[in-house]
């Protein structure tokens, strides 16, 4: 037998050094566990719960008055938490109460509450009442929660302005668009614990974290101007419009601003839709026109170029202008819309008259530097940054290359292509004493709880005429009212300023016979605007004082009432001496111009003047490669067409003398082909 | 017979109840999961793991009333029976890989891993080689070189496997029965150096291995390879806290946390049961191997003393490794908690340890 090993020296130092790891290992266990242990519950957190989002509800929008135009119906959704269910051992009772308030059968609702899931729908878009009475009795495991649905309670009013909510109660159009981040609020979160294999883990803990209700959109649109302004359009598009001899127009658009701040009271388009049933609409009418449109003014814009005139003191009021019926600039005829003209005017007959050869010497007195500078300056050419998507920016003709004959046609609202909201705020900016303002449409944002979060905040853009020319340049318009073309727009005991305007519409290949926008913009009371309306009809045979002036009275006299204007005791209560000649124009016959592409000059003129038009060529060369308008184009008889001289037949002509000013590809989009102006020689009004 | 169970150390006994039991507890409440998942039945586990601790103390019993002397002579073919095993697993068709590794013999619905017998195997040739010639062990030749040689052989086919973890537990448990016979210190520390110089070697050869051995010291650099494991291990333990998230509440045990109810079963315990639980299992292994330990030294010969410190060594070094790894002081090693980590072989072999350390326990002591 060998001797006994003495173990217990060496033993004991084994076991030493393990005692001394199991001792780190504690440490270890303490530091993990007691220090850093907060930190890691956080890791372990994030890793196990998940958030179930809970939407806001949207916020309204409402009109300056308060008035609702859209809001957010609450849907309540009852739920349980089947776990809590079970745990409170109280299933059934809590089964029949329920199904006593939802009006659903008991064993459903005891199958749902008590189902093996973390979080049960018992009923979706409960009542209010049948809501309320589940959270007063306030039953273990069951919770109400609420969904909502975008509600326009006037259906298509301001449909355009308003836009519409997507499917997820996102904004799509309109200020529904532009103030979505304000009226969505915040979304809260039901967050739950998961398995890694993305299964709830059963008993999980719940944390509800509550949303962040939306703001309510406070918009500058009145209500019941915005209603006058779609009664309406309303009655236009029924063929029953005044003058309209059952006339349906293509498309309308009626705003209505105030011209000391910038607030629009009402933009109404037609055709329109049904912001709650938008997706059974033709997309079509969906198109905002009175922003996302332009088109020639036609002698609307005779007011900028008189207040232009006017502040750069190129004309006094008793200056003495002489219409023999049409002006030749450049060796083309600019016609006066009455045949044989107006005689010896002063200034102000000339307005009254809406006389082209008169505003065509205002613009030549102006000059092309000057009445470029008041174009800008009126904010032509450029977005007025209106609150709505797709604002169009118009085209001007390019300034470096325009003609003396351009800056004729452009003094009488030809050639240059506006949008209606430009037009409007440009003439509210004459209007208001000469300051350009930004047009607005949201007076302001209100919290939840009633505060106003962002208050309404007039922006001067700048100052573009004194406020002596602004002064003058309303009697004038008055005066075109009381005794002039605006006539149709006349109100006993208000003093309402404003100017008619007719423009020829583009289509194929030319302007289109027999059918035009008619227009009014106008202003009341003369002294001290309180509103600015512009009715833009589009695709009438008739005139803008014929057709567009009772709108615009109609829309004013009960905009004024209703604003509590009082008649002023000095307006004149009947209108001056009757003109002639307003009424109607001769509809001229129409006449299809011959291609003449191919020909040397010479045969082209011979044909085109043998068919009844007259000529006029650009550029050099043995052959003409292009013609506007183009050949089987359908336009007014005798009008002029314009040839482009080169050497390759049938090459496409470069880009003419005109270039769009600022090209805005969605404005030209929206306008179509355009023909040169030079050619109409048969201008309106 | 009965009175050997009446000289049986109470403690020891104790410890490796509550352990079992801890186990069983445990085992239960972080397999439920998979369980229902898997095969649609929480106890699906929990009812495998009563087979296997029903069988591991059968084998307790067994291995403590059995004539330890019997074994002294079944030693050899016991232990070329355990080689056997090692070389069986790599013969396709009877080896069974899991994991990338092939560990395990299938037998039927059960399996077995051989390294588990090599590891007692080993254990007992090493006891009965050193108390036969005790004092061979200060020479360098007589001693040292062969017990070299039994390690390079057994770790050599463990490693084969491949088994990093298994190994390590049964060159430190050669180490610690090295130093326990009363090797001389230099050639401790002379092999000591030698390995170091090994994995200096290895990791020059591969510098890769650097990366992936000292993963674990900051696992946050690759939270879905390398550090996964380690990551999801404290994310576990942290949440736990003082006094855990209470019995059943774990949460990394929804998939989270792989292995859960074997290897980083020790990460449950943290989670559920907090500081206070983890630290008490800690606590309950060191009684274990204080209780092993006294009682190699109360054994009445050389090879019961010695076989004695082999198995308390075992355990315990496997139980701190896999304890360590863990808690992410050492890097992941694919071994059990002894005791706790769900049933198979590694629980059985466990246990029959366990019944030859109780078996020693009741040895008359003449040493007093």
């Amino acid at each position: 037998m060998v001797q006994l090993l003495k173990l217990r020296k060496r033993v004991v130092f084994l076991f030493g050094i393990c005692s001394i790891f199991m001792l780190v290992l504690i440490i270890r266990l303490g530091f993990i566990q007691l220090r850093e242990g907060p930190f890691l519950k956080n890791l372990a957190d994030e890793e196990h719960f998940r958030g179930v989002p809970v939407a806001a509800k949207r916020g309204n929008i409402v009109d300056c008055n308060g008035n609702i135009l859209a809001m957010s119906v609450s849907a309540e959704t009852v739920y349980a938490v089947p776990a809590e269910v079970r745990k409170s051992g109280r299933q059934e009772e809590i089964a029949a109460e329920l199904a006593a308030i939802l009006d659903m059968d008991k064993a459903k609702v005891l199958e749902r509450i008590t189902k093996r899931t973390s979080l049960e729908y018992v009923k979706k878009k409960v009542p209010a009442e049948a809501a309320a009475k589940i959270k007063e009795l306030n039953l273990p495991g069951i919770g109400v929660v609420e969904d909502s649905v975008r509600f326009y309670p006037n259906g298509s009013l301001a449909a355009h302005v308003l836009g519409f909510t997507g499917i997820d109660s996102q904004g799509l159009e309109g200020i529904e668009h532009s103030r979505d981040k304000e009226l969505t609020g915040q979304p809260g979160s039901i967050l739950t614990e998961y398995g890694a294999n993305g299964i709830k883990i059963p008993d999980a803990e719940h944390e509800f974290i509550p949303p962040i209700q939306g703001n309510t959109v406070k918009l500058t649109i009145d209500k019941n101007i915005q209603a006058f302004a779609e009664r309406e359009l309303a009655k236009l598009m029924a063929g029953q419009g005044t003058n309209m001899e059952g006339v349906v127009p293509k498309s309308a658009s009626i705003l209505v601003m105030e011209p000391s701040t910038g607030r629009m009271l009402a933009i109404a388009s037609t055709p329109t839709f049904d912001p709650n049933n938008y997706q059974a609409s033709d997309p079509s009418t969906r198109r905002n026109i009175a922003i996302q449109n332009g088109y020639e003014p036609g002698s609307t814009f005779k007011i900028i170029t008189l207040a232009a005139a006017l502040e750069e003191k190129k004309v006094g009021l008793n200056d003495r202008f002489t219409d023999p019926g049409f002006t030749t600039i450049l060796g083309k005829r600019i016609r006066c819309w009455k045949a044989g003209g107006h005689g010896t005017q002063n200034t102000v007959q000339i307005a009254e008259n809406s006389c082209n050869p008169g505003f065509v010497e205002l613009g030549q007195r102006l000059g092309m530097d000057n009445f470029y500078k008041y174009l800008i300056g009126f904010g032509f050419g450029s977005k007025t940054g209106i609150e709505m998507s797709g604002e169009a920016k118009g085209i001007l003709a390019n300034k470096k290359k325009a003609t003396a004959l351009d800056l004729a046609t452009m003094s009488i609202g030809q050639t240059n292509n506006v949008t209606p909201i430009q037009l409007i705020t440009a003439v509210s900016a004459v209007a208001n004493g000469g300051v350009l303002l930004k047009p607005q449409l949201v007076q302001e944002i209100i919290s939840p709880t009633g505060d106003v979060l962002v208050p309404f905040q007039k922006e001067v853009v700048r100052r573009v005429i004194s406020e002596s020319t602004s002064k003058t340049a309303r009697e004038i318009l008055e005066s075109v009212v009381t005794n002039g073309t605006g006539r149709r727009a006349f109100l006993p005991g208000y003093r309402v300023a404003g100017k008619t305007g007719t423009a020829q519409k583009v289509g194929r290949g030319g302007y289109i016979q027999g059918e035009y926008v008619a227009s009014f913009i106008a202003f009341a009371p003369a002294d001290n605007p309180r509103l600015t309306v512009l009715v833009v009809i589009d695709g009438v045979p008739f005139y803008g004082g014929v057709v567009a002036g009772p709108v615009v009275q109609a829309i004013m006299l009960d905009s004024l009432k209703y604003l509590g204007v009082e008649p002023d005791p000095t307006a004149p209560l009947a209108p001056g001496t009757p003109m002639y000649g307003v009424e109607f124009p001769p509809v001229k016959e129409a006449a299809v111009v011959p291609s003449v592409l191919g020909h040397t000059p010479q045969e082209a003129e011979q044909i085109l003047k043998k068919a009844g038009f007259k000529v006029v060529m650009e550029g050099v060369g043995p052959r003409v490669i292009d013609q506007i308008p183009h050949g089987e184009a359908e336009v007014e008889k005798g009008s002029t067409v314009l040839l482009y001289l080169g050497a390759e037949p049938g090459q496409a002509a470069i880009a003419p003398w005109r270039e769009v000013y600022d090209p805005d590809v969605e404005a030209i989009e929206s306008f179509g082909p355009r023909i040169p102006l030079i050619m109409n020689q048969e201008l309106l009004e | 017979m009965l009175t050997k169970y009446r000289k049986v150390d109470p403690v020891l006994l104790g410890v490796i109840l509550a352990l079992l039991v801890i186990g069983i507890v445990m085992t239960y409440s972080s397999s439920a999961v998979k369980g229902y998942l898997y095969y649609d039945d929480p106890y699906h586990f929990f009812k495998a793991e009563l087979i296997w601790v029903a069988m591991g103390i059968a084998a307790m019993t067994i291995a403590l009333i059995v004539d330890l002397k019997l074994i002294y002579q079944w030693i050899k073919p016991l232990f070329y029976f355990s080689l056997l095993l090692l070389l069986l697993v790599k013969i396709p068709g009877i080896g069974k890989t899991v994991n990338g590794a092939t560990r395990w013999i299938g037998l039927g619905p059960l399996s077995i891993q051989p390294s588990e017998v090599a590891k007692i195997a080993t254990v007992f040739l090493m006891a009965r080689f050193l108390a036969s010639n005790p004092y061979n062990i200060s020479s360098f030749r007589k001693g040292i070189v062969p017990s070299l040689a039994l390690l390079v052989l057994v770790a050599g086919l463990v490693m084969f496997q491949p088994d990093l973890g298994t190994t390590l537990v049964i060159a430190a448990t050669i180490f610690f029965m090295l130093i326990a016979v009363g090797a001389k210190i230099w050639h401790m520390a002379g092999l000591g150096f030698a390995g170091v110089g090994l994995l200096v070697v290895a990791i020059i050869a591969e510098p890769y291995r650097m990366r992936r051995i000292f993963a674990f010291l900051d696992p946050w650099a690759d939270p879905s390879g390398k550090g996964y494991q380690t990551i999801q291990s404290l994310l576990a333990l942290g949440p736990g806290g003082l006094f855990g998230l209470g019995l059943g509440q774990s949460r990394q045990k929804f998939l989270y946390l792989p292995e859960n109810h074997t290897d980083f079963i020790f990460a449950m315990i943290g989670e559920e049961l907090g500081f206070v639980g983890a630290s008490l299992v800690v606590i309950l292994f060191f009684l274990f191997m204080w209780r092993g330990y006294r009682a190699a030294i109360q054994a009445p010969n050389n090879f019961l003393g010695l076989l004695g410190v082999g198995l308390t060594s075992l355990i315990g070094v496997q139980a701190m490794i896999n304890m360590g790894v863990v808690t992410g002081v050492l890097p992941v090693t694919g071994i059990t908690l002894p005791f706790i980590s769900y049933g198979g072989t590694s629980l059985l072999f466990t246990m029959a340890c366990a019944g030859f350390l109780l078996n020693i326990s009741a040895m008359p002591n003449l040493r007093r």
